[in-house]
């Protein structure tokens, strides 16, 4: 890609035959765009994304597992209701369903930080149950 | 939901997740809990059934985009609107980052264009976009910002990289502020006087470097409204604040917030870096009505209104607390006044935090007080006549800043102070400086 040539705050902002303008042409003949118009590339401003881990496979079957509780806030956003609720739907449907409640790890924002998913990781679950925000 | 989009980016996972989703009554106290019964299948489908878009592991790099139009007006034009489509901007018009622009930016630091800010992963939570000097350059070029600033945003996003605080993700009114002790400040015309965190055209570079930051974490860190943050009003986070202590003018006596705060030797040039999470500003009337006997007095009477303002943002403390860590900005008139009669920092925060005190009546009918004084089992009946809320006068950190005139000072409420980063400049400096001056004149008097 051809670099363009560097244009002072103040000339850029200028009308008609100022340094952007004599710049944006010299481009256009090597860009798509017609006649007497003004290419601008831009660098993109969010940086780029590393994925390191992907999503874990699903469990077929929930029966004789063991379920995670993580709780972004203690009761602010009513997980103290919510989880009890959903766990009580997934044991009739899965009898030997396990869970470790939220009340055993931290709460809160601090959820995202190394130390709590290792202190879950040690419990051993199948899957984790995480709420409630969005 | 995309807030936790952003939170699911943040560790490293694609941006995706087997949610489900609720509308907002389900978690509002004492409420109906049904939804999730008629919801359940989604959630069973969560855990057994739900595929990711997204099975690829790797960095994904982000290519530049061409805007066009017929002539530079309307190109310019047109890099805003595609700001805006994808999310870039703040909604205010934008400098367009093109490769040339950004490359006179990154003649600020000595570092490669390609190298993360900070040495180490260049993460931005929540999101945790990575942070390259390139990237830095771009929303420095997007905010207006020139070349001599970069030493100083480059210092705070030190921070921001080290920390990972996710704050102003939250609903609260978190914004983020920037202060600059030492030579620098000056020399890049950062404000520590008039319109100390408004406007001023002779001192521009708080506005940029502010807006920079702002640009970093919207872009980088993914600090969206709606998206990255749920922040109910956004308020000061076009540019946050960034400004400088005005050490020039200080008493003599004095040290400053970077020696007092970080024990920063006078003279380093040095970027403090806070989120500020309980209402932000709030300014008081310093000077009385004109019939005070003597100027103590006055000063005296000042303190009563500050206190004021400090405790209106009282928690429900029922016991005595070390007190909120807080900013007390007093112009150096102000400052010059109260030496002159023999206060000291320390003086005057002893004085501010024996003024901050809750009464028995004061709590007496607040349920909030009450259930937490049960939880602690405290008994409110035997409360002394005065609970302490500022026990540590530490709490109290001081910035001489602001236009010397008497009326107001300032009380900034709430403050988390992340980290102080001593600034790097690079080997060109003085070259760089020079060409400031060529673009906007002499460095200001004021």
């Amino acid at each position: 890609m051809k670099p363009e040539p560097e244009i002072s705050r103040r000339g850029f902002l200028k009308e008609g035959t100022s340094a952007i303008g004599g710049v944006a042409l010299t481009g256009m003949a090597s860009s798509a765009a017609g006649a007497g118009s003004v290419t601008l590339t831009l660098l993109d401003p969010t940086g780029a994304q590393e994925i390191t881990h992907l999503f874990a496979a699903r469990l077929p079957d929930l029966n004789g597992k063991a379920i995670a509780e993580l709780a972004v806030d203690p009761a602010k956003w009513q997980p103290h209701r919510t989880m009890p609720y959903i766990e009580d739907l997934l044991k009739k449907q899965f009898p030997s369903i396990r869970f470790i409640p939220m009340q055993e790890f931290p709460m809160g924002l601090q959820i995202s930080e190394d130390r709590v998913i290792k202190m879950v990781a040690a419990r051993n679950p199948d899957a984790v149950i995480i709420g409630n925000a969005g | 939901m995309a807030a936790t989009r952003q939170a699911i980016m943040g560790q490293g996972l694609p941006p995706e997740a087997p949610w489900v989703v609720f509308d907002y009554p389900l978690f509002l106290v004492d409420s109906d809990l049904s939804p999730i019964k008629t919801n359940y299948s989604d959630i069973v489908h969560a855990l057994t059934k739900w595929q990711p878009q997204n099975n690829t592991k790797g960095v994904f790099n982000k290519a530049p985009v061409t805007v066009t139009g017929k002539d530079h007006e309307e190109a310019l034009a047109r890099a805003n609107y595609l700001f805006l489509k994808k999310n870039w901007g703040d909604g205010l018009a934008l400098f367009p980052p093109t490769q040339s622009r950004v490359d006179w930016i990154l003649t600020g630091t000595d570092h490669g264009r390609n190298e993360k800010v900070g040495g180490a992963s260049g993460k931005v939570a929540p999101k945790e976009g990575i942070l390259t000097y390139e990237v830095l350059a771009t929303c420095m070029a997007m905010a207006g910002g020139r070349p001599e600033y970069m030493p100083v945003a480059e210092a705070v996003c030190k921070t921001i990289i080290e920390k990972q605080n996710t704050l102003m993700t939250s609903s609260g009114g978190a914004y983020q502020g920037i202060c600059v002790n030492g030579p620098v400040a000056k020399q890049i015309r950062l404000n520590s006087r008039f319109s100390l965190f408004g406007p001023n055209p002779n001192h521009p570079a708080g506005g940029a470097i502010g807006r920079c930051i702002s640009l970093v974490l919207m872009n980088v860190g993914g600090h969206v409204a709606g998206q990255g943050t749920i922040a109910e009003y956004g308020e000061m986070r076009f540019t946050g604040l960034c400004f400088a202590e005005n050490e020039e003018s200080l008493p003599k006596e004095w040290t400053t917030f970077a020696e007092d705060k970080f024990q920063r030797p006078r003279g380093t040039s040095s970027a403090t870096f806070f989120i500020t999470f309980l209402g932000g500003l709030h300014p008081f009337v310093h000077r009385g009505s004109g019939d005070e006997p003597n100027f103590g007095t006055e000063m005296q009477e000042s303190f009563f209104r500050a206190a004021a303002v400090m405790k209106n943002i009282w928690p429900a403390n029922h016991s005595p607390a070390p007190g909120s860590p807080g900013i007390m900005f007093y112009n150096s008139m102000i400052c010059g006044n109260m030496a002159k009669i023999g206060w000291t920092k320390d003086k005057i925060r002893a004085r501010l935090a024996e003024m901050l005190f809750a009464t028995a009546e004061e709590i007496k009918g607040r349920t909030d007080v009450q259930r937490a004084a049960a939880a602690a089992k405290v008994d409110l009946s035997k409360l002394p006549a005065r609970i302490p809320m500022m026990t540590d006068p530490r709490n109290i950190n001081f910035i001489c800043a602001g236009g010397d005139h008497p009326s107001l000072a300032m009380w900034l409420a709430g403050v988390s102070f992340l980290g102080n980063v001593e600034i790097q400049l690079p080997r060109s400096w003085e070259t760089l400086l020079a060409k400031a001056e060529e673009d906007l004149g002499a460095l200001p008097v004021i």
